[in-house]
C-alpha cells in the first residue's frame, strides 16, 4: 500500500525509470540512516567549540578585526565567530538590549568605560576569574592605567585596550579661503568664534555636531570642552554630588550658546558626516574619523587642533585636557568558554596585533612603549593624537553614567541649541536632576 | 472494495473513537478544547505571563544584572508620579493622538468612500494605500527621516524651491510630534480604509435610491447615510487607532530619539529607554503597568461617547 502511494511498480514519466519496492525500500532505510546522521553531525558542528565576538563598525576597526580573527581561526581549535556589533543608537544600548535576551557574545571589543558599572555582573571579573589577569594586564599598559580601570570592589572587569583623544579636525584649504593661517589655528573661546565668522563670511558652514539629544552626543560637542576648561569629570571624587555646574561647565555652555545664536552651527544632524564631505570646516572627533575623512579624500587638506579652551585660560601653554574616549574590552559571564575568551583576547591585544592596530586604525592602544611605535610613524595626525593622549579624562564611574549625560543633554540643547532656558538656569537644574537621580541610585 | 457493512463498521468504530474523547461536561465536540490548545498556549505564554510579571516587576526595583533585587511596594508608583518626563511623554502621546486619530478617521473614511467608486485603476489605489500598511515600520520610519531633514530633504527642498521657509519638521520642538502624527496616520490608513470598504458594502443601495429620489446630493447623500451607517467602523477606527497610538514607539525611537527636548518622547520610548537605558526594570513595568490602564479607561470612554449610536 505504502510503496503503492509512493508511486512505486509505476513508470516515472520524468526519467523513464522504473521503481520497485526493494528500490523504495532501500532508499528508505538509506534515508532513516542518513537523516539521523547528518542531524547529529550537523549538530556536533553547530555545538563545536567557537566564542562569539563583536567589534566596532568602523570600517579600520573591521579591517584590523577580520585579519586577527582569520589570524587566530587559522591556528586554534577554538574558533571565533566574528560579527560587527548589531545596529542600534548606541554599543551600549546594543549590549544593554542582549544582556536582557541573554544573546550577548562572548567578547566585545568597544566597550565603553562608562557602561561597566551599567553591565554589573553581566561582565566577567578578569581577575577572580583568571589567574594571570593582572600579571598580563599591569604588564601590557603599566600600573597607573590599569588602576584607573579597576572598579569600586578593587577587581578589574575590563581588559583597558585604547585611547581616542578627542581633538578639532580642521580643512585647510578652507581656512585659507577665509583667511586664516592653517598653521596658528585657534585656542580660545574668542578665537574660535572669530575664526567661525571668517569661515561663515567666506560661504563656508564653520561646524555642525549632531543636535541629537542621545546621551552620547555631548561627548563630542560640550564635555571635551568642559574637561579643557575645567580639568575635572562630572562628580566629585566620592561620585556623590555633581560638580559641573561651574565656571568650567557655564563657560562651555555659553561658547556652545553662542555658536548656534551666530548660526555658526546649523540646527540640523546630518544624514553623513559633513565633515568627510567637505561640506563644513571643522569636526570635533577622535581618530576613528580618519579613515571617513580619508575616503572623503579630504586627508591631504586636514590638521588636527586642540580643544578650546576659555580666555582667561590663555596664553595656552600646554596641551589642554580633552575626553580620552577610551575603548575597551569584555568578556560576558554567559560566554561558556571563558578560558578561550580570555586566550582570545590576550592575542587581540598581544604587542604584534597591537602595533598593527596603531597602523592600520591611527587609535592609540595602551601599551607600554607604544610610543617607538609612535615615534617611527611619520603620520602627522597620528603623531598630534598621539601628543594628545597624554592629555586626557574619561568619565565617572557610576552605573547611572548614560542618564547623567542624558540630562546635560538636555541641557544643552536648551541653553545652547535652542536657547529656551539661560545656560544658569539649565545648569542648575541639570545639576539638581543628578543629584536627586545620585541620592536615588 | 469497500461493502455497506464494511462502511457501518468503519462508522461504528469511528462513534466509539468519539465517544472515548467526549469528556464530562465538555460539550458535544470536545476535541474543539484541543483546536484551542495553540491560541491557549500562546495567550499564556505571550500575553497573561508578561502581565503578570509586568505586574510583579512594577512592586520591586528589578535589575537584570543585580542579583538584588528587592520589594518595594509602591514606590515605583510614587516616584512616577513625581517624575516630570513621565508626564511629558504623557502629554506627548496626547499630543500624537489629538492629531492622528482625527486624521487618520476623517482621509481614511474620505478615501474608502472614493475607492468604492467605479473609478480606474481602483485596484491599484487600493494596493497603493495598503502598502505602507504591510512595509516594516522601522523603513518608513528611515525614508520620512530623509524626506523631512532640514539637511537636504525633499520636503523642506521643495518648499526652498517655492520661496518658502524650510521648517524644522524633526528638529522643531513643536512639529516633531505633528509630523511623526501625520506619518503614522498615513502608515495605518491603508488597513482602516479596508475596515471602512467592508463597512460601505453594507449599506443598503435602497437608501442611497431614496435619497437621490428626494434630491439628495452627493455630500448630502455623504453625511446623513455614509456617515451614520459607518459608525460601527468608525467606533472600530477611534478605538484601535487610539491604542495603536499609545503605543507608540518605532517612528520616534527612529526618527528622533524622543527629541528636541524630549518632544516627541512617547510613553513606551520612555518605557523602553528606562528599562534598557537605565536597567531599570521595575520603574519601566510600572510606567507600563499605568499605561495599560490609561489605555483601557481610554478606551472604555470612547466606547461609552460613540457606542450608543454605533449601536
Amino acid at each position: 500500500m505504502s510503496a503503492k502511494l509512493l508511486g512505486a511498480g509505476r513508470s516515472n514519466h520524468l526519467t523513464g525509470t522504473v521503481l520497485d519496492r526493494r528500490a523504495v525500500m532501500r532508499g528508505g532505510v538509506a534515508l532513516g540512516i542518513a537523516l539521523p546522521t547528518f542531524t547529529v553531525v550537523a549538530g556536533r558542528v553547530g555545538a563545536q567549540d567557537s566564542i562569539t565576538f563583536w567589534y566596532a563598525t568602523n570600517p579600520s576597526e573591521t579591517e584590523f578585526a577580520l585579519q586577527i580573527v582569520e589570524a587566530w581561526n587559522g591556528s586554534n581549535d577554538v574558533q571565533v565567530d566574528a560579527q560587527p556589533v548589531p545596529s542600534g543608537n548606541s554599543t551600549e544600548e546594543v549590549v544593554l538590549a542582549a544582556i536582557a535576551a541573554g544573546t550577548t557574545p562572548c567578547v566585545l571589543a568597544n566597550l565603553a568605560p562608562a557602561a561597566v558599572p551599567q553591565f554589573g555582573q553581566a561582565l566577567v571579573n578578569l581577575t577572580a576569574t583568571f589567574d594571570d589577569a593582572e600579571d598580563f594586564l599591569i604588564s601590557r599598559s603599566g600600573e597607573d592605567i590599569i588602576d584607573q580601570y579597576r572598579s569600586d570592589d578593587g577587581d578589574i572587569y575590563q581588559i583597558p585596550w585604547k585611547v581616542n583623544p578627542v581633538m578639532v579636525f580642521y580643512n585647510t584649504a578652507m581656512f585659507e579661503e577665509a583667511g586664516l593661517d592653517p598653521e596658528a589655528p585657534p585656542q580660545t573661546y574668542t578665537e574660535a568664534l572669530d575664526a567661525m565668522a571668517s569661515l561663515k563670511d567666506a560661504g563656508f558652514t564653520p561646524i555642525q555636531p549632531s543636535i541629537d539629544q542621545t546621551w552620547y552626543n555631548r561627548w563630542f560637542d560640550w564635555y571635551p570642552l568642559y574637561l579643557a576648561a575645567g580639568d575635572q569629570l562630572l562628580l566629585n571624587d566620592e561620585g556623590t554630588e555633581a560638580i559641573f555646574n561651574g565656571p568650567a561647565g557655564k563657560s562651555a555652555m555659553s561658547f556652545w550658546r553662542n555658536v548656534y545664536e551666530n548660526e555658526y552651527a546649523p540646527q540640523a544632524t546630518a544624514q553623513q558626516d559633513p565633515y568627510s564631505q567637505g561640506e563644513v570646516a571643522m569636526r570635533i572627533a577622535g581618530p576613528w574619523a580618519i579613515p571617513e575623512i580619508e575616503q572623503g579624500g579630504l586627508l591631504e587638506d586636514t590638521a588636527v587642533m586642540p580643544v578650546w579652551v576659555p580666555d582667561d585660560a590663555a596664553p595656552v601653554e600646554e596641551m589642554p585636557t580633552t575626553f580620552a574616549d577610551a575603548k575597551n574590552i569584555g568578556i560576558f559571564s554567559n560566554c561558556d568558554d571563558k578560558d578561550s575568551a580570555w586566550e582570545f583576547v590576550k592575542f587581540y591585544v598581544s604587542e604584534e596585533q597591537d602595533t598593527k592596530f596603531l597602523q592600520i586604525t591611527q587609535q592609540i592602544p595602551l601599551r607600554q612603549g607604544i610610543e617607538d611605535s609612535v615615534a617611527s610613524d611619520e603620520r602627522p595626525l597620528l603623531q598630534a593624537f598621539a601628543a594628545q593622549a597624554e592629555h586626557t579624562l574619561n568619565v565617572d564611574q557610576s552605573p547611572q553614567l548614560t542618564d547623567i549625560f542624558g540630562i546635560i543633554s538636555q541641557a544643552y540643547q536648551k541653553a545652547a541649541i535652542y536657547r529656551e532656558a539661560s545656560v544658569d538656569d539649565a545648569l542648575s537644574e541639570a545639576e539638581e536632576q543628578v543629584n536627586s537621580l545620585i541620592g536615588n541610585g | 472494495m469497500n461493502t455497506g457493512q464494511g462502511l457501518k463498521g468503519e462508522a461504528a468504530s469511528g462513534e466509539k473513537r468519539r465517544s472515548r474523547l467526549r469528556l464530562g461536561g465538555a460539550g458535544k465536540h470536545p476535541i474543539g478544547y484541543l483546536f484551542t490548545l495553540p491560541y491557549v498556549i500562546f495567550f499564556f505564554a505571550m500575553i497573561a505571563y508578561p502581565l503578570g510579571f509586568a505586574i510583579y516587576l512594577s512592586f520591586h526595583t528589578w535589575s537584570i544584572v543585580s542579583d538584588v533585587k528587592p520589594f518595594v511596594g509602591l514606590d515605583n508608583f510614587d516616584r512616577l508620579i513625581h517624575d516630570t518626563l513621565f508626564w511629558k511623554a504623557l502629554r506627548n502621546t496626547l499630543k500624537f493622538l489629538i492629531v492622528n486619530v482625527p486624521v487618520t478617521v476623517a482621509v481614511s473614511l474620505v478615501l474608502a468612500v472614493a475607492l468604492n467608486q467605479a473609478i480606474r485603476g481602483r485596484t491599484f489605489f487600493r494596493t497603493a494605500y495598503f502598502l505602507p500598511y504591510v512595509t516594516a515600520g522601522v523603513v518608513i520610519a528611515l525614508i520620512w527621516k530623509w524626506m523631512f531633514s532640514t539637511d537636504g530633504g525633499v520636503v523642506n527642498s521643495a518648499l526652498d524651491a517655492i520661496g518658502m521657509p524650510q521648517i524644522g519638521w524633526l528638529t522643531d520642538p513643536f512639529w516633531s510630534m505633528i509630523t511623526i502624527a501625520l506619518m503614522v496616520a498615513w502608515k495605518q490608513m491603508g488597513f482602516y480604509v479596508v475596515l471602512y470598504l467592508g463597512g460601505l458594502q453594507g449599506i443598503p443601495q435602497q437608501l442611497y435610491e431614496a435619497a437621490e429620489v428626494d434630491g439628495a446630493n452627493a455630500l448630502q447623500r455623504f453625511w446623513t447615510i455614509t456617515v451614520p451607517q459607518l459608525r460601527p467602523i468608525t467606533l472600530l477606527v477611534v478605538i484601535l487607532s487610539t491604542i495603536i497610538g499609545f503605543q507608540l514607539f518605532t517612528e520616534p525611537y527612529i526618527m528622533t530619539g524622543g527629541g528636541p527636548l524630549n518632544s516627541s518622547l512617547s510613553v513606551v520610548l520612555y518605557i523602553y529607554q528606562k528599562a534598557f537605558g537605565s536597567l531599570d526594570f521595575g520603574y519601566a513595568a510600572a510606567i507600563g503597568v499605568v499605561l495599560a490602564l490609561v489605555i483601557m479607561m481610554t478606551a472604555l470612554i470612547q466606547r461609552f461617547f460613540l457606542e450608543d449610536d454605533a449601536a
